[in-house]
This record gives structure tokens, sequence and C-alpha cells, in this order.
């Protein structure tokens, strides 16, 4: 190639490209003979082609002669500096036209053959521009051009060979490819596809222009939309395999182009929140709020993320009032959507205040919204049930029922109306009924643990102790088949789980101190350290890679108390995590939190049977897998406290407390502890926090009517008696208040 | 072709030549002939959209399933270019609470699932790695320190701080006995993924009746409260689907393609509709990808749809 002087070699190459620009042109303007058009078609792209290579040689040559002119320290220090003269917009032109040209022919394979074979010479630092727009348009053809049954891979052979013969004539000189074994060389269709666009990324991320003066306002917004262009088909090309760290990744690099750009805000703040970044993902959409005031889709967004992963309800509201100002012009259903959005702030907010006379007034704020949503919009199932929760919370059972069956005519397979539908039945005392929806139910849902739980809670006062025992194990190999695969490698809890669901015999038979020997416990217990998840969290050997169908996401993974506290709260953060294909942060990651609950769900059981060897097994196991959990200690004082022993109780009462001050059955426990101690006052002051918590508890009302009558208040004990047999006849077996508030 | 109205005799004759055929002929060249029948596949087309309770719903959807099953491509072919109308008719039916009619599609859309998520050889699960290439090592088209500028920005480092390619699997899938609530869309989602790895063999009609069929889907339910038509306020008792953000995110991966191929308006079309569907249901990964595709639309600087 040397024997070719540089300057004949670039007049050859323009006359080139310029017969192909000219040719095309009158193709263009002479539509008139087909026949001829074809074959001019032909001319045209052997005129690109040539041109292009001879470019190519070009380049390479004036590389290598400028290189050997510079010394060799300066040359790999500042390889950018070196000023090597273009080739020229002609010439670049024909360069992106050729395999253009082969797409008008119709001939798409040959088109992306010549892209590959262009993008594969060596490049230099004189023609980014042009090789990152073809590097954009080659991602473009694959991506709209070929599917996975058409795709022709790269011949890897071929591109890695370092001898190659080339396949034209030896008269025609071919340009420089990139070689040698170590090159990465893309097998299938959607690694070529990214490939080509991170390299595009790469070079106009590069390139950003932030000067915001005025005669570089062209130039700036070209490159800005040369830029979104590649992040739009980054996107466009990932989302759906779920890879969401590596577009808000690649948003995160494009902010330098953002400054009040919409677009690039709006999708760094979509993808942060697939991305499951949802304290960034809120602070980004705040900021798409301040560039554009008048959507109010983010408004609705950022309220969404405020209820349901921030919980910050208050700030929720906020938007959501915004977001109803925004919609008063839009149409009906969107106007639902938005007062939906409120009412299920003002019903968040009732768990947030301990205040009565408060929570009284979100409630009736809430059931205003709900109303109105639902007259919006009559055709929507998710006013009428928030209606019949609000219903069935104030205990109007009747009500809600009637309410819950229009929910249900609208969609019936929404799995929390089936769910509150038989609660409402098993209020009524008709646990068969109300089972009968339940395994209805489950067969529709058959991996929705919270059913599940509640089949085992209605199956002890329907059916049996066995059934729900036998529930509780078919729970347990749920358990091992959804999550075993997704957490290999990752081991929480003593094997007992392994142990359970391989013994043939039902749990009632089994007792499961057999199953396990105590060494191995205690052995267990102090050999992980499990007490930190902070310290899980930091660890990068336990990325957890999950794959849970999508229904999972919400509603699994039951909350007993809704106004957790601030380690709950972010414990269900991560529980509502969970999604398909997606890389997780470790640490008590749902599967985790929903296994300890059925260890916890079984320990109750026990308990009630008087079981309590088996029950403090259960404990265990939980306490192992999950020991943040309030509700381990609430069952550790449980049974300390069927033991007799006092002290112990309490101790594990007050931690229960500690991490989750609203857990009702904490304090009705701590009521009666104080009752057996002889505290009269501080077992009344425990009694009275339960009822403000959970007005609606009759057990805790009995006890204080108890405790009050002890004190000496006959007048107010038959009060609360007569209050505890009335909530009697309306109580679910579980509370409807695990039932999710989503306005989704 | 003149239109002549619908002709069910001509799929009951295409039915016994199935019947008698199967055995004999050349199976390649006979997939060929009966997809370049317009006559049958349109009529087809008409049956699924138009009389999804026909009597011939029930052995025609059988016949695509032994063609699926047959081990030929272009049997293959013909079964998937009647996929969108399968899904359609499939959905309608089922949110219409008409259980008895669904029965013979259900049956073939889960044939479809259940043999796109093993290996056609071994009979195990299927799992699919992909990978996500980094920038930081060279390949056949780059190499890594003429992309990165050596002056240490951010973002250089950001490049090299993945210097590993990133690999990811889908899959396994579990083979399935039947529709429920919790599994219907992810079958689908397979289904159509099916159909979307096949998309560039598969005819212009089969694309467009895609688009048109995804249109009237995301449309039920909302006519004139959600979708403000021209002759808005009527009542459409029709019901709402209730889609999966996955779903649409495979209905977008075909419909993308249907519009750079030759169904410009039909796609643009449901992308509209996907976007006032995610916009008001908060499907945040939908809205990504829409968001995306309106954008490279409307700033592309190579090329819009209609240009083929």
């Amino acid at each position: 190639t040397n024997l070719i002087p540089i300057r004949r070699l670039k007049l050859i190459a323009e006359a080139f490209s310029i017969k192909g620009l000219c040719l095309e042109n009158s193709n263009s303007s002479n539509r008139l003979s087909k026949f001829k058009g074809v074959n001019n078609q032909d001319a045209i792209i052997s005129c690109f082609e040539r041109a292009g290579d001879l470019a190519l040689l070009l380049i390479q040559s004036l590389r290598n002669k400028t290189m050997s002119t510079l010394s060799t320290w300066n040359a790999s220090l500042q390889p950018e500096v070196i000023d090597l003269p273009g080739i020229g917009s002609i010439i670049e032109k024909s360069m992106q036209k050729s395999p253009l040209a082969y797409i008008v022919k119709g001939d798409l394979q040959k088109g992306i053959s010549r892209s590959r074979e262009v993008l594969q010479c060596v490049e230099t630092a004189s023609i980014p521009h042009l090789r990152q727009t073809l590097a954009r348009q080659l991602a473009e053809l694959l991506l709209r051009g070929v599917c996975e049954s058409t795709y022709i891979p790269l011949n890897k052979n071929e591109v890695l060979s370092t001898h190659r013969t080339p396949p034209s004539a030896p008269s025609s000189p071919k340009p420089k490819k990139y070689d040698g074994g170590s090159l990465y060389v893309p097998e299938d269709l959607l690694s070529e596809i990214l490939l080509l666009l991170l390299i595009a990324d790469t070079m106009v991320t590069r390139e950003a222009l932030v000067t915001r003066r005025p005669e570089f306002r062209e130039e700036r917004i070209r490159r800005f939309e040369n830029a979104t262009a590649v992040y739009d088909l980054i996107t466009i090309a990932l989302t759906k395999h779920g890879q969401f760290n590596i577009i808000f990744q690649t948003f995160e690099r494009a902010m330098k182009f953002a400054f009040d750009e919409i677009h690039i805000w709006r999708q760094f703040a979509l993808s942060l929140y697939a991305a499951r970044q949802y304290d960034r993902s809120l602070l980004a959409f705040r900021r798409c709020h301040k560039i554009k005031p008048n959507d109010y889709v983010v408004c609705l967004q950022a309220a969404q993320i405020c209820f349901d992963h921030v919980r910050d309800i208050k700030e929720g509201i906020e938007w959501t009032k915004t977001a109803i100002k925004l919609t008063e012009n839009t149409n009906k259903c969107i106007k639902s959507r938005a007062l939906l959005a409120l009412g299920v702030g003002y019903t968040l907010m009732v768990d947030e205040t301990k205040i009565h006379s408060e929570k009284a007034e979100y409630r009736k704020k809430a059931s205003a919204c709900f109303d109105k949503a639902h007259s919006l919009d009559p055709e929507n199932y998710l006013p009428l049930y928030h209606i019949a929760l609000q219903q069935a919370l104030n205990r109007s059972v009747n009500d809600a029922l009637r309410t819950i069956t229009l929910a249900l005519k609208k969609k019936p397979d929404h799995v929390h109306s089936l769910h509150l539908l038989a609660l409402l039945l098993s209020s009524q005392q008709k646990f068969n009924e109300a089972l009968n929806v339940i395994v209805a139910a489950v067969v529709d849902y058959p991996d929705n643990f919270s059913l599940l739980f509640t089949k085992s809670r209605l199956q002890v006062v329907a059916v049996g102790f066995d059934e729900a025992l036998s529930t509780c194990l078919s729970m347990l190999k749920l358990w091992k088949k959804m999550f075993e695969k997704g957490l290999d490698g990752q081991e929480r809890g003593t094997g007992l789980l392994n142990k359970c669901t391989a013994d043939h015999r039902s749990l009632i038979h089994t007792q499961l101190n057999e199953l396990s020997d105590r060494e191995s416990v205690k052995h267990d217990l102090t050999q992980r350290r499990f007490s930190d998840p902070g310290i899980l969290c930091e660890s990068d050997t336990d990325r957890i890679y999950l794959q849970v169908p999508e229904q999972f996401k919400a509603g699994s993974v039951r909350n007993e108390s809704i106004c957790a506290s601030k380690i709950e709260a972010q414990l269900s953060d991560l529980a509502s995590s969970v999604g398909s294909k997606i890389e997780q942060k470790p640490g008590p990651s749902e599967p985790w939190v929903i296994q300890s609950q059925i260890w916890l769900h079984l320990a109750e059981l026990y308990l009630e049977e008087g079981r309590l060897e088996d029950a403090e097994r259960c404990v265990t196991e939980a306490g192992v897998i999950n020991p943040l959990s309030y509700l381990v200690a609430y069952l550790k004082g449980r049974l300390a406290e069927m033991r007799y022993k006092f002290r112990e109780a309490k101790e594990c009462y007050e931690n229960a407390l500690s991490i989750n001050s609203c857990h009702v059955k904490t304090y009705q426990h701590m009521g009666i502890i104080y009752q057996a101690l002889g505290q009269l006052r501080m077992s009344e002051k425990m009694l009275r926090d339960a009822i403000n918590v959970d007005p609606t508890c009759p057990e805790a009302w009995s006890l204080l009517g108890q405790v009050v009558h002890d004190l000496g208040d006959p007048n107010d004990a038959v009060d609360c008696f007569s209050t505890a047999a009335e909530l009697e006849l309306t109580k679910p077996v579980l509370p409807f208040s695990i039932l999710p508030k989503h306005f989704l | 072709m003149r239109y002549r109205g619908f002709q069910p005799s001509i799929i009951s004759e295409w039915l016994l030549e199935c019947k008698q055929d199967s055995s004999k002929i050349e199976l390649g060249a006979y997939a060929q002939t009966i997809r370049n029948n317009d006559e049958i596949v349109n009529t087809l087309y008409e049956l699924f959209e138009k009389y999804p309770d026909h009597d011939l719903i029930s052995p025609v959807c059988h016949q695509l399933f032994e063609f699926y099953r047959a081990s030929n491509d272009e049997l293959k072919k013909f079964t998937l270019e009647l996929v969108p109308s399968l899904i359609g008719a499939y959905l309608t039916s089922v949110y219409n609470r008409e259980t008895k009619r669904v029965c013979s599609i259900a049956t073939c859309l889960l044939g479809i699932y259940n043999m796109e998520v093993v290996e056609k050889e071994s009979g195990q699960a299927k799992v699919r790695t992909y990978t996500v290439p980094t920038v930081a090592t060279a390949s056949c088209y780059h190499e890594p320190p003429s992309l990165t500028s050596l002056v240490l920005s951010d973002s250089a480092l950001m490049n090299y701080h993945h210097d590993k390619n990133i690999t990811f699997q889908q899959g396994p899938f579990e083979q399935i006995e039947e529709f429920s609530a919790q599994n219907r869309f992810m079958i689908l989602t397979q289904v159509l993924r099916a159909y979307n790895s096949f998309i560039a063999e598969l005819s212009l009609k089969s694309r467009t009746n895609l688009c048109e069929w995804s249109c009237r889907l995301l449309r039920s339910g909302y006519k004139g409260t959600l979708f403000n038509n021209a002759e808005a306020e009527i009542e459409d008792n029709s019901p709402r689907i209730p889609f999966t953000s996955e779903f649409l995110l495979e209905l977008l991966d075909g419909v993308y393609f249907a519009m750079f191929n030759g169904s410009a308006k039909e796609g643009k079309s449901v992308v509209s509709d996907v976007y006032v569907r995610a916009e008001y249901e908060l499907l945040n990964e939908v809205l990504l990808v829409t968001n995306a595709i309106v954008d490279s639309l409307a700033v592309n600087p190579s090329g819009q749809p209609e240009d083929g």
C-alpha cells in the first residue's frame, strides 16, 4: 500500500465518491426506467465501496506516516493531539451511504456485511464522527431489520485469523482490520447490537458540548440529538431483558447533556425506578417536575415511590394533590386515578398517626376520595376494592361484602379482592365458605403466599389442625421450588426446610426436633453472624439472581402491622423489590423474609396446640434466617410466657416493641405479663396502647376489662367487655389490615 | 382478489386437505403453497377476528398446533403467522368470561408455550444466555484506548469499571398444564417471544394484523374514556384487559420491527396506545421504551419508519 502516493489515493477516493453521489442523484430524479434503476444501484454501490476502501487505506497510511515522525513517548502520551488531516466531507458521506445503498436495493444482508467490514477496519482519530454514525446505523439495521431466526453472526474464525485473504482482486488493496486472537466477537444478535451501541455511546458522550454560548447552539443540539438517538436505542434493546442497571448507568453518563432536558431526566428517573433505586429515582422525578411542571404523570410516579417505597406519606399526598390539579382538564379515567392515589395516601396516613381524632379525619377524607374516584370511573374495580377495604376496617361487614362483590364483577380474578372476600366471610363466621373462596383463589394464584397463610388459618377453624399443618408444609415446598435455584450458593437457616420437605410424613406426625440435632443448631448460630444485615449488604459474594413471576411483586409478604418501624419499612422495601431477571442487592431479601414468616406462622400454630418444643424449633429457625424481625422476638416472648418465665418474656416483648412500636399483639401480651406480675397500672397502660393502635381488637378489650375490674372500676369494665363481645362478632381470622393499599 | 364475504367452506376444505395429505406429501413444498395461499390465510384471519365462536375454531386450532410441532420450519411459520389472531381471540374471550369457546385456542397457545420452553433435542428446560459486552476490552469493532480519552474523567473511569462482559439468563420456565390468572400473561409473553424471533420471516399481513389486534385489545373497555375518540362518551362495556409490563414490552419489540418493515402507520398507533395505557397504569418499564421510541422518531437523525 505504500506504493500509491497518499495524494493520489485521496483524489481517486473523492472521484469515486462524487461519481456515486451523482449516480444516486440522477437515480432518484429519474425513476421511470425501473430496470435501469437496478443497474444504476449496483454502480452506485460499487462506487461507494471503492471510495470507502480507498478512504480507509488513506487514513491508515496517513496515520502511519504521522506516527513514525513522532517520538514514541510523545505519541503514547497524547495521541489525540496529533492533528490528522480529515478525509473530507464528500468521502465521509459516501462511506456512510454505502451500506444504505444495499438497503435501497433491498439486500439487507449485504448492507449489514458492508457496515461490518468498514467498522472492522482499524480506526483512527480522524473519523470518530463517521464511525459513531456507522456504528449506530448498523445497530439500527440489526434492531429494525433482523430477528433471531434471520441473524447471521460474524464468522469468528475469519475475523480472528491473522492471515486473511482478501476476497477481491489483489489490484485493489484492502485496508487493515482489527485482528488477533483475543478480540471479542459478538455471537448473537443482542450482543452485537449492544456492542455497537456501547461503542457509539462512549464516543457521543465524550464529545458532549457543555457550553451554552449561542454560537455553538446548533452544534450543541446536533450532538445532543446524536447522543439521545444512541441512548434511545440502548433503552429499546435492553428494557425487555430487564437490564435496568446498564440503562441507568448510561443515563448517568449522559447527565452532562441533561441540563433542562426533560427527556433525559425522565428516562433517567424511570430507569432508576426500574433498577429499584427508589431514593435516587424520586430525586430525578422531582427534577422532572421542575423542568416540566404541568406533567401529571410525573407527579403520580413520585407519589407512587413515596407511598410504596420511600414511605414518606406526607410528600406523596402533596404529589397527588398537584396531580389532581393538573388532571382537571383530562379525561375521567385519569382524574379517577389521581383521586384514588390521594385516597390511598390518606389511608396510609391513618397508620402513621396515633391520635384517634386524626385517624378518623383521614379515614373520612379517604372514603370521600374513593367514592369520587368510583363515580368518575365506575368500570374500574380498584376504587371499589378500596371502599370495601375501608368498610371492612370499620367493621361494616355487610356493606363491605356488597361492595367487594361489585368489585369482583368488574375484575373477577383480582387477587386482593378475593382475599378480602374470604376474610369478610370469615368475620361472619362462615369459615367453610371463606375457605372455598380461598381455595378457588389459590387455584388461580398458586404462588401467592399471602393467600396460603390465610388458607392455613382458616383450616384451623374450619377443618382442623392437621390440614392447616399440611398447608404449611406445602408452603415450605413452594418456597423451595420458587427460590432455591435463584439463591444458589446462598444459605441461611439450619437446613430445617430441607429436612421437613424431604420427610414423607405429614408435619403432624413429625417432631421437628427429631429432624435436627440440637448441637448443629447451636453450632450454626454461633458460626453465622446474621445479626447485622448491614454487613451482608456489603459483601459482594452474596449477589442473588432471582427469577420470580411478576404478580409476586406485590402483596405476598405481609406486614402484620402496617405502621412498621423504620427497620421493618426497610425490610419491606427490599421485599417489594423482587422482580424477574434483575440483579438484587444482597441482604434480607424477600425470599428469606417469606421463609421466616412461614416458620413463624407454623410456630404460632404449634403454640396454640401446646406443642412448645416444635414451636421453639420453628422460632429458632426463623430467628436464624431473619434475626431482626419483631415477630421472632414476639414469639420468643410467647414461648417464655407459656413456660411461666415472665421476666424473660417481658424482655422479649420489649425487644419486639423497640423494633416495631405498633404491634398490637405484643402490647396485649405485655399487658398479660404485667397483670401476672401484679403491676396492674402498667398492664392497663399496655392494653390501652394496644387499643390505640387497633381499636378493633376484641382480645385487648376483654383483657382491659379484666384489668380495669381488678383496679376497681366495674362500670368501665362492663363497657370494655361489651365492646369486646361486639367486636368478637365481626372478627376475621386474620386482620383486614394485611391487605395491601396501592393505587395501581 | 375481490372480497366475497366470509366463506367457512374454504377452511373446511383446507382442513380436509391437511388430514388427507399430511402423511404423503412433501411437507416443505406443501407448507410453501399454503403460506402463499391468500384465500386460506385471509379467511383464517377473518375467522378469528369476527367469528371466535365458530365451530371451525376447534379443528383449526388443532391443525395449527399439529403444524407447529411438525418439525418443519415452513409449517411452523404458518402457525406463527396466526399467533396474533390466536392471542387476540383468546384474550377477548377470556375477559368476556366466555370460558367455553376459549378452550381450544388456549390449548393451542399452551402447546406452543410448552414447546418453546424446552430444548428440542434434549427435552431439557431451555435457558437463554445473553451477553452485554464491555467496551473496556478490545473487540472486532474497536480498540479501547482510542475510545476513552486519557483524561481521568468520571465517564472514563466508569467505562473501565465494568471490564468484564455481563451475562444474564432467561429461563428456565416450567411446563404448564393449565392457564391461571397468575401465569396467563407469562405464557402469552413467551408465545409472543416465539413470534418475534421469527418476525422477519413472517408476512407483512401478519405483522399488520399484530398491530391491529393490539390496538383493539389495548383500547377495549376504555373507549370514550381513556381514549378520546371522535364518538366520545359512548358506553364501552367490553372488558378491560390488564396487561403486564413484560407482555407489553415483548409486544413493543414486535411492533417496533413491524413499524420499520411496512406497517409504519399501524405500528405508530400501537405505540401511542401503549403509551396511553402505560401512563394511566404507571407501567414505568413500558414507559421507558415508549418514551424512547417516540423520542427517536421525533429527532431521529437517520430515517423514519416510512423510509423502509
